[in-house]
């Protein structure tokens, strides 16, 4: 009977019984075309010359979040209206007794839903170009850009569609598909992928997040597919894009599959029912009750500053018992449905105990892991986190016997972490304890990841062992081994003010190269003992190497900036920074006239001390023991032992007038200034 | 030809439709009678390819019917809530229709809506419930298919109304095959139009039966028997029930008419008459034969 009818008058009654929506849809098409005209009009306006516009013109052609989040808009409200007959008796009764087999109906809405969007958006493209030829600024770019953009507005929104014909196909109330689209969305990118962090974080001391781990899971919702698609950095490239290209048509397939297989088997008769398919109710309610109720645990942790882990059973017990029951009540229409499936609750708590248990017993020992030197092929050792925008070439650690070296060190940073991690919380970080990240390279090619806290003794062991080594500072400062033509600005950050070096490619890499001469020779011990005045401040482009590492991660992290600290003793750096500024650097402050130092001692319960020194013989003893704060927030770690717990301003009187500076000094000299007698109020 | 063939459909561990069989004959009207929750919905909605059975298969000519386009294209079902899209006329589900059963009556359906005093080109939704049933039943006669199934069809028809369709029924059954189910809870709906009559109980078939059947095996007689008779009339007769006002004696027999108007005759009764029988009096004698109270069940 189908085969005599033809698709064609079918289609065509399939789309005017559904006008309304498809109008809908068209206008919210028409509102970007008004968008686009707007800012083709700006641009023109804003620019002056023909290239800059031509260039600003060509960038707003590709593909955009904001129509992929109308495509996304209108896959959802397409795919309700086609199938939100399925949630209505009355109407399941007109269709499914049609003479028509249910699969080619399911064929006839959903090509007739892809040709609406597939329509719209030819439409979009097609006024794009008319509208930048007739301002005359149409290029093969932008026509390249034109195609990719209808390609990728036509991946989200199948994969949106299929994804909520799925909720539609899966449920029997339209409410009900909404929230399960909304799950279907969130469950694996957000839920699931937050879900090993979040506990690792609270149970795990040494726990160093990692974006690459799990990252697949971001890839396994459409609008998550969505954002990394439109995400772009460099201008919109398919060679960027192409895995979540991939990702996308095989999520489409896999679910159109899933839409064909559920649509002939759903029964009729769960139209108004919450689900159409008992059978899975179990399953899913399952596999929502257990993240939701291992997140409601760690939220309640979370939210008592006392930190009690046993506030994670009482949350998780509260959470699976509320989610298991709302989850009932929604597939009951039925808020008895509260109290309901207790055996299955208690399944689900189970479960999420034991999961919660596996991390809160370190069953696997992960905070005590330390590798074999013999299955390790190198160590990373960061400061402070292992950062992501590394300009340098790609960094493999210390290997050989630095390496055993520091494996030594690190076994009694792992026995004495959980003692560490503690007087770090209880006292704050102070002078004392610092964080290193470890990234141990095994031989297998994997990657295991830990924060440490080291307290001053085993920091001292631990860069006594590698700052010297080559091998550590080439792998630990990138301007060793990056490429210096990305650099674009160079600025020297001094403790009293920031200058900007104006320089050509050659007087950088001359100032580099000194700069590097001098601090290959800096040894531990120099740097444990002197205090830089300053440092260079290197922005650089973003490299696309390194960005090519984190396939699964944002290039948030990524900073584009990198620091060097100039010590005193480098005096052919800073005669060149001299000559190229055409001024003398002062080196301490030993060479500024200091009238008052000032200190605010800080503990838990807020000020503890206030103390001013304005002895001129304590102010000269001290004042080579002063580090500008504005140096020490450059991000690299000083190995001079600073006491960054209590707050000093100097009092700096020039030529100019009077100057406040913050500083950080040791703690002996904090205590000689606390003990001058006069000083204190 | 209709076939039913174990046909099992549950619905959240109620039984819905417990293995029913049937057959319904083509050129026929089939009553479906039963009380609400008796499972003729669930039959009806199974013949015409909505749901699936659970158990069983069903067979419109010879065909399958689940999602069998072919056999699905044999038969129309009007639900007791018919769907109509929303702003449509009465053109529009013309045009709609036309398209899924070609041999769609164009002529027909109009001269029809003229006949019932429909506007054409009336939205749907401000026509009165009776009006959307006379609009369906004319809808499903166009379509020219020779099964038309109507659940609970004729309630919310007026009385003219429902005698106007039934007429037009009977007309379009000896124009041409045409095979007319009619589920109703109503006994009195289907009295006056079926040949046949199938009662639903609790997703089962308690009885199937041609009217004519029916109607020529039960006879109601009425007499005033000679003084001291009264007891014998039980061993002489097959007496499905029996009621007795002063002298005067109503009884539903089962047997030949001739037969009991014979033994009537011989027994020296002082007056007796045979007495039309309603469909109603019919399924209560049979129904209590079977151990039912039909009063209880359908009245």
């Amino acid at each position: 009977m189908t085969s005599k009818l033809s698709f064609c008058s079918l289609r065509r009654e399939n789309l005017k019984s559904r006008l309304g929506i498809i109008l809908v849809v068209g206008f919210i098409f028409f509102a970007y075309m008004i968008h686009f005209l707007i800012s083709v009009q700006n641009i023109s306006n804003q620019y002056d010359n023909a290239k800059d516009i031509r260039k600003s013109i060509t960038s707003i052609s590709e593909p955009r979040m904001i129509v992929g989040v109308y495509a996304i808009l209108a896959a959802v409200l397409l795919a309700v209206s086609s199938f939100r007959y399925l949630h209505s008796k009355k109407e399941t009764d007109f269709y499914h007794s049609l003479p028509i087999r249910r699969r080619t109906y399911l064929y006839i809405i959903m090509t007739n839903d892809l040709l609406v969007i597939a329509f719209y958006i030819l439409l979009l493209s097609v006024f794009q170009c008319v509208i930048t030829a007739a301002v005359g600024y149409f290029s093969p770019s932008f026509g390249r850009n034109v195609v990719w953009s209808f390609i990728c507005y036509i991946s989200v929104f199948t994969a949106t569609y299929a994804t909520m014909v799925f909720a539609m196909v899966l449920t029997g109330n339209t409410f009900v598909s909404l929230l399960s689209f909304a799950m279907l969305s969130s469950y694996m990118p957000v839920m699931l992928r937050n879900l090993y962090p979040c506990l690792a974080s609270v149970f795990y001391r040494t726990y160093c997040e990692n974006l690459e781990m799990g990252g697949f899971l971001s890839y396994l919702s459409p609008v998550s597919l969505a954002n990394k698609l439109f995400t772009d950095y460099n201008g919109w490239t398919f060679k960027e894009h192409s895995q979540a290209f991939t990702v996308i048509w095989v999520w489409i397939i896999v679910m159109c599959m899933l839409d064909f297989i559920l649509f002939e088997r759903r029964p009729s008769e769960m139209a108004g029912k919450a689900m159409a398919f008992p059978k899975a109710n179990a399953v899913i309610r399952i596999l929502l009750v257990i993240p939701i109720s291992i997140y409601a645990g760690i939220y309640l942790y979370s939210a008592s500053f006392s930190s009690i882990k046993t506030w994670i059973a009482a949350g998780m017990v509260i959470g699976g018992f509320l989610a298991h029951g709302i989850i009932e009540c929604i597939y009951r229409f039925d808020i008895r449905g509260l109290l309901s499936q207790k055996r299955q609750m208690v399944v689900s708590l189970a479960a999420a105990f034991l999961l919660v248990g596996i991390f809160w017993t370190d069953i696997f020992g992960y905070d005590i892991y330390l590798p074999e030197s013999g299955e390790t092929e190198a160590v990373l050792i960061d400061e402070n986190y292992i950062s992501d925008g590394f300009w340098g070439k790609e960094r493999e650690g210390v290997s050989g016997e630095t390496k055993k070296a520091v494996l030594n060190t690190l076994q009694d940073v792992v026995n004495e972490n959980d003692k560490n991690s503690e007087d770090c919380d209880r006292n704050g970080r102070g002078t004392e304890y610092s964080f290193y990240t470890i990234r141990y390279r095994l031989k297998n090619g994997r990657d295991k990841r830990r924060v440490y806290v080291l307290d001053s003794k085993l920091e001292d062991r631990l860069m006594s062992e590698v700052f010297d080594t080559k091998e550590y500072r080439e792998d630990t400062y990138p301007l060793y081994t990056a490429d210096w033509s990305q650099v674009t600005n160079v600025e020297l950050c001094h403790f009293m003010e920031n200058m900007k070096l104006h320089m050509t490619k050659k007087q950088q890499a001359e100032l580099f190269g000194i700069y590097l001469e001098e601090f290959s020779e800096l040894d531990y011990e120099a740097a444990k003992t002197n205090i830089p005045f300053g440092y260079l401040l290197i922005s650089h482009d973003e490299s696309g190497e390194s960005r090519g590492q984190n396939d699964f991660n944002t290039v948030s992290h990524y900073s584009g900036m990198d620091s060097y600290y100039i010590y005193p003793s480098f005096k052919k750096t800073i005669g060149y920074l001299e000559n190229l500024l055409d001024e003398k650097i002062p080196l301490s402050f030993e060479e500024l006239s200091i009238t008052n130092i000032e200190m605010w001692r800080y503990g838990k319960m807020g000020l503890q001390g206030e103390y001013s020194v304005k002895d001129e013989e304590t102010i000269q003893l001290v004042k080579d023991k002063l580090f500008g704060s504005s140096v020490w927030e450059s991000g690299r770690n000083i190995f001079y032992p600073l006491d960054t717990s209590v707050d000093i301003r100097i009092t700096v009187e020039s030529a100019e007038g009077i100057e406040y500076v913050n500083v950080y000094t040791d703690e002996e000299t904090i205590e000689m200034l606390e003990r001058v007698e006069d000083g204190v109020k | 030809m209709i076939e039913i063939n174990k046909v099992s459909k549950i619905f959240d561990k109620i039984e819905a439709v417990k293995e029913i069989s049937l057959s319904i004959q083509s050129q026929n009207v089939f009553g479906m009678l039963g009380t609400n929750g008796a499972g003729k919905s669930t039959l009806l909605r199974m013949m015409a390819g909505v749901l699936k059975p659970d158990e069983g298969e069903i067979f419109i000519d010879g065909l399958p019917v689940w999602d069998n386009p072919r056999a699905k294209g044999l038969c129309f079902y009007i639900s007791d809530e018919q769907f109509f899209y929303p702003n449509a006329s009465a053109a529009d589900m013309e045009r709609f229709y036309s398209r899924y059963y070609p041999g769609f009556d164009r002529r027909r359906y109009i001269e029809l809506l003229e006949r019932f005093g429909l506007l054409k080109e009336r939205k749907i939704q401000t026509y009165s419930k009776g009006m959307k049933k006379q609009l369906s039943i004319l809808l499903g006669l166009c379509t020219n298919v020779p099964y038309i199934f109507c659940d609970e069809t004729f309630d919310g028809l007026d009385p003219v109304m429902r005698q106007g369709i039934k007429a037009i029924f009977t007309k379009e059954i000896k124009a041409r095959p045409l095979t007319l189910v009619v589920a109703s809870h109503n006994l009195r709906e289907l009295e006056d139009i079926c040949d046949h009559i199938g009662l639903l109980h609790k997703g089962g078939v308690l009885l199937s039966r041609e009217l004519e059947d029916l109607k020529c095996n039960l006879h109601k007689i009425q007499c005033v028997p000679a003084e001291g008779m009264e007891n014998s009339f039980h061993e002489i007769f097959d007496i499905t029930n029996f009621e007795q006002h002063g002298r005067l004696v109503l009884m539903t027999i089962r047997g030949e008419k001739e037969e009991i108007l014979r033994k009537m005759e011989s027994m020296n009764t002082v007056y007796y008459e045979a007495l039309p029988l309603s469909l109603e009096e019919i399924f209560i004698s049979e129904t209590e034969v079977a151990g039912y109270d039909i009063k209880t069940l359908i009245l």
